[in-house]
């Protein structure tokens, strides 16, 4: 974990951040470049489709008018040219009664054009002398004087040999009534004179145009319109709003424009014109559409995907999050196992394992590699405690050798000197301390028994010394329930004697007192021998010392099982000073915290995990001194 | 964890602002294609009097444009203030974005439409506005200026005896009351040869009789301005039926399809005329675009020209003369 490789996901915090991070730039880059590449193409057929279809209405209203147009072209040659209308209206010489006739067979013909095309409002045949036909003969006619005050009537006379079509206009050649119209008229001849004295007109109804269109439109808000060739309005359906100045349309524009289509504004005003024009009549249908609404669709595609894009963004951020957590979880749950395990916790340390990937075989080799280490542990344990009772069951058979030849040398000098009360008590002492130190297996006594333990050594170094030593004992009550490391009192003892009374030239005096202190029991033994100087206590807790030392238990070997016991703040502190006599004190807790291992927290151990060899052991023999 | 959490929440988070910009999106694009609701009340709807079918035309190409759900509806007459104000109140239950009204009244249509403003619709009036400015929007015609553009022309025809009439529709609009005031401005120093004012009540019968009978009163009468189209038609029926065409000049406002024959027959020698299309148009389309939130003229002038025997048939003319469909008298 501590060492890191430089690359990208290193810079993330976490291997599942990367992950998500680097799949969702992976999906909206998918999404985004296909949405546009999508959009691209439906807005660009979207109006290529427009075109076609405005196309498409343009010609068809082109071809709808053209063919009024020529209907109404044809009716104008059958009339214009018939024999009736030159009769009826130039030729002077005829009588009424043929006048008649042939008034009577225009009107019906008349009639039969009105009744067969709807779309034709009136027509007519007119001489300057205001005789001729309208309709069917029932609508007055202005006079001619009146009609060519008018446009159209005009642009006719200016076009002597074709036909003329005018724009739409309102026709009042009928009086009372005023239509819209477009007008078909052509110029009648007197074939007498070759002199125009008439005209011929026919009118298409505007509202054929005007439906035309309005049936035509393109979208909901798209329209046609028809322009003649100098660019007035035929047809427009918003022609009011136009002529009343609201509105303007594109029309020059449109007309100059070299191509068939042509977009034109902008933002949500941008339109789409088509136009198509007509030879009959030379009028340009165009078609208008807005852009608009072609790409509204575009907006509400755009909206899908986004929405789209948000849904598989959130599929995707989960799935990352989900195969991730696959990843990273088992690895996490290991980190966290190999922390416990540093902390020496093999039996928490345990990985579960699912599946058979990658991290599951490094988490079962992890495993693995815990329960054997959480096995050497245990051995380890187990050595150690061995070791202890091997040690303790030496300290038995190491009371000094010389103590017991001094003892038995006593013996049978009091025996001889016919002292047999002294021998048997010192015989029964020699036998308890024998005794009291014979069970191995408790490491630990009460504090009264290892004070009985004391007594009778000392009684037995008091017949020994006889004037030369003097000893107290006194416990307090209150500590007689301590529980104690076996052996650890008398080797002070003896210490004391040896080292510090025996080499007194005068009588000695010892004191040992175990008292409460607290949580502690503390146990003083005080002599007032020959003391040490600050060199030898400084020294008093090193083994090398002590095996130079007669004694058989080191004071070392004490105190270290005292630490190994309870721990570094109990043991033996020593006070010295040369003349002055020694004071050690035992401190022991009152009660032992019991971890049922019998070692105590914060062992000797520590530091030396996970592996320690035999080799490793401390070296000190638990066999130590005891040779003379 | 700790840290894996907070990237997750920031995912949360831009996940959640995008989200919440598509739905904004979303609701912004659906708000501007918002339908509004609008119900236009003009004085009337008949379809003999090609003013309001004009109007009513126009309000309806402003609504299909706007995509605005149009209701129309009027009372019996011009004058029915009462009926209006009946509709008023009944459109205001409704609760539209707006109500369009052509008031009938100048004082007497106040009070109602002040409720439309307390009810938080939006008041458009159309044609005649009332004698309090409480309305957020207006589209009318200058009467004002119409009625001095009429003056100026009759006055052309008149000296300073001249005797004159006004037939007037209904007393207290203020159509009427501003066009009155254009009329005398225009007339200027001839104002003085008015000698009557009488009211039709935007009757053509009653006009026809009153004029009668001030013919009868006044049988030096020069001219006769009739302020409407009823008021205008009835008095030029009465000098046409009375062959008094060549003694008494008409002049008169608005069009129509009998105006303009007997401007043909030479009766009228002049009239002004409005433009209803776009007033009907203008009062849908800038109250939709007030809705909109667009910033939009508050009074708006929707225009009026003088049309004589000479340019009736002018390109521009007759398209604002003659409508284009159902005119086959």
């Amino acid at each position: 974990m501590k060492k890191r490789q430089f690359n990208m996901i290193n810079k993330f915090k976490s291997i599942s951040s990367a992950i998500i991070v680097f799949i969702m730039i992976l999906v909206i880059a998918a999404m985004a470049g296909f949405a546009a590449i999508s959009l691209n193409y439906t807005s660009s057929t979207a109006i290529d489709n427009a075109m076609a279809y405005s196309d498409n209405i343009t010609a068809q209203v082109n071809f709808d008018i053209d063919s009024y147009i020529s209907n109404m072209k044809n009716i104008s040659d059958i009339v214009s040219k018939s024999s009736d209308v030159q009769g009826l209206l130039f030729n002077a010489s005829e009588n009424g009664a043929t006048k008649a006739k042939e008034y009577t067979r225009l009107v019906t013909q008349f009639q039969a054009v009105l009744d067969s095309r709807a779309d034709i409002s009136n027509i007519a045949a007119v001489s300057d002398r205001n005789v001729g036909v309208v309709n069917s003969g029932q609508d007055d006619l202005i006079s001619y004087k009146q009609l060519s005050r008018q446009e159209w009537f005009q642009n006719t006379m200016n076009n002597p040999d074709g036909i003329t079509i005018s724009n739409s206009h309102v026709q009042n050649a009928i009086s009372g009534s005023y239509q819209w119209v477009i007008t078909l008229s052509r110029p009648l001849i007197d074939k007498s004179t070759n002199e125009i004295h008439g005209i011929f007109f026919i009118d298409l109804n505007y509202s054929v145009i005007s439906n035309l269109c309005n049936n035509n439109q393109i979208g909901n808000k798209g329209y046609v319109y028809i322009i003649d060739s100098s660019g007035n309005l035929i047809y427009h359906p918003q022609q009011q709003l136009i002529y009343g100045g609201l509105k303007s349309e594109h029309t020059d524009d449109v007309l100059n424009s070299g191509s068939s289509s042509m977009m034109i504004g902008t933002g949500n005003d941008m339109r789409l014109y088509t136009k198509s024009s007509s030879s009959q009549t030379g009028w340009t249908t165009v078609g208008v559409s807005y852009t608009s609404e072609l790409t509204k669709y575009d907006e509400q595609t755009l909206l899908l995907y986004i929405g789209l894009a948000i849904g598989i963004l959130l599929l995707a951020f989960f799935a990352a999050d989900y195969i991730s957590r696959g990843i990273t979880m088992p690895i996490f749950n290991l980190l966290k196992s190999m922390k416990q395990a540093e902390k020496g916790e093999f039996k928490k340390a345990m990985v579960p394992v699912a599946g058979s990937n990658e991290v599951s075989q490094l988490s079962e080799g992890f495993n693995s590699m815990t329960a054997r280490i959480d096995e050497l542990v245990a051995e380890n344990k187990k050595e150690l405690e061995e070791k202890r009772k091997s040690e303790l069951r030496a300290l038995q058979s190491q009371i000094n050798p010389h103590f017991l030849y001094n003892t038995l040398d006593s013996i049978i000098w009091m025996a001889e000197a016919g002292k047999n009360e002294e021998v048997v008590q010192m015989t029964a002492a020699l036998s308890r301390l024998f005794r009291q130190g014979i069970n191995v297996e408790d490491e630990e006594i009460m504090l009264s028994q290892e004070i009985d333990y004391c007594r009778s050594y000392l009684l037995i170094q008091k017949y020994r010394f006889q004037d030369k030593l003097d000893y107290e004992v006194k416990m307090e009550s209150d500590v007689g329930n301590v529980m104690i490391v076996k052996m650890v009192l008398q080797p002070i003892i003896e210490n004391a004697i040896n080292h510090g009374l025996k080499e007194k030239g005068s009588k000695g005096n010892l004191t040992v007192h175990a008292f409460r202190d607290g949580d502690c029991a503390k146990i003083i033994i005080r002599d007032d021998g020959v003391g040490m100087d600050e060199d030898t206590l400084l020294h008093i807790f090193e083994h090398h010392k002590v095996n130079r030392s007669k004694n058989g238990v080191g004071i070392y070997n004490v105190q270290r099982r005292l630490h190994l016991y309870y721990g570094e703040e109990y043991g033996i502190a020593y006070e010295s000073s040369p003349g002055e006599g020694t004071t050690a004190c035992v401190t022991i807790p009152m009660e032992k915290a019991d971890d049922g291992s019998g070692l105590p927290p914060d062992s000797e151990e520590k530091g030396n995990f996970p592996v320690q060899n035999k080799s490793g052991l401390p070296d000190n023999s638990p066999v130590q001194g005891g040779t003379p | 964890m700790k840290k894996r959490s907070g990237k997750r929440w920031i995912f949360f988070v831009i996940l959640a602002v995008s989200s919440a910009a598509v739905l904004l999106a979303l609701s912004a694009s659906a708000k501007n294609d918002k339908v509004y609701h609008m119900v236009f009340i003009p004085k009337i709807i008949d379809e003999n009097n090609d003013f309001w079918v004009s109007v009513i035309e126009g309000a309806n190409m402003g609504a299909k444009e706007g995509n605005v759900e149009l209701e129309i509806e009027a009372g019996p007459s011009e004058e029915d203030w009462q009926s209006q104000n009946e509709l008023i109140e009944k459109a205001i239950a409704e609760k539209p974005d707006a109500i369009i009204v052509a008031p009938c009244s100048y004082t007497e249509s106040t009070e109602v439409l002040k409720k439309v403003k307390d009810a938080g619709i939006c008041l458009t009036l159309v044609d005649s506005v009332v004698n309090e400015d409480i309305q957020d929007l207006s589209v009318a015609t200058d009467n004002i200026a119409a009625g001095r553009q009429l003056g100026e022309f009759a006055a052309g025809y008149l000296t300073q005896d001249s005797k004159v009439a006004l037939i007037e529709h209904v007393k207290g609009s203020s159509t009427a009351m501003d066009r009155e005031t254009g009329v005398r401005e225009g007339l200027g120093d001839k104002a003085g040869c008015i000698k009557e004012t009488i009211y039709s009540g935007s009757s053509e019968e009653r006009a026809y009789e009153l004029t009668k009978e001030l013919i009868f009163k006044y049988p030096d009468l020069d001219m006769i301005i009739g302020l409407n189209e009823p008021s205008a038609v009835g008095a030029a029926n009465a000098i046409k039926n009375l062959n008094l065409t060549s003694k008494i000049n008409a002049v008169g406002f608005d069009s129509s399809l009998n105006e303009i024959r007997l401007m043909e027959d030479g009766i009228f020698s002049g009239i002004v005329i409005q433009k209803p299309y776009n007033m009907g148009y203008l009062g849908v389309q800038q109250t939709w675009m007030h809705l909109r939130g667009e910033k939009v003229e508050k009074n708006l002038e929707s225009g009026s020209e003088l049309v004589t025997p000479e340019n009736l048939y002018s390109e521009e003319n007759q398209k604002l003369l003659f409508p284009f469909t159902g005119n086959k008298n």
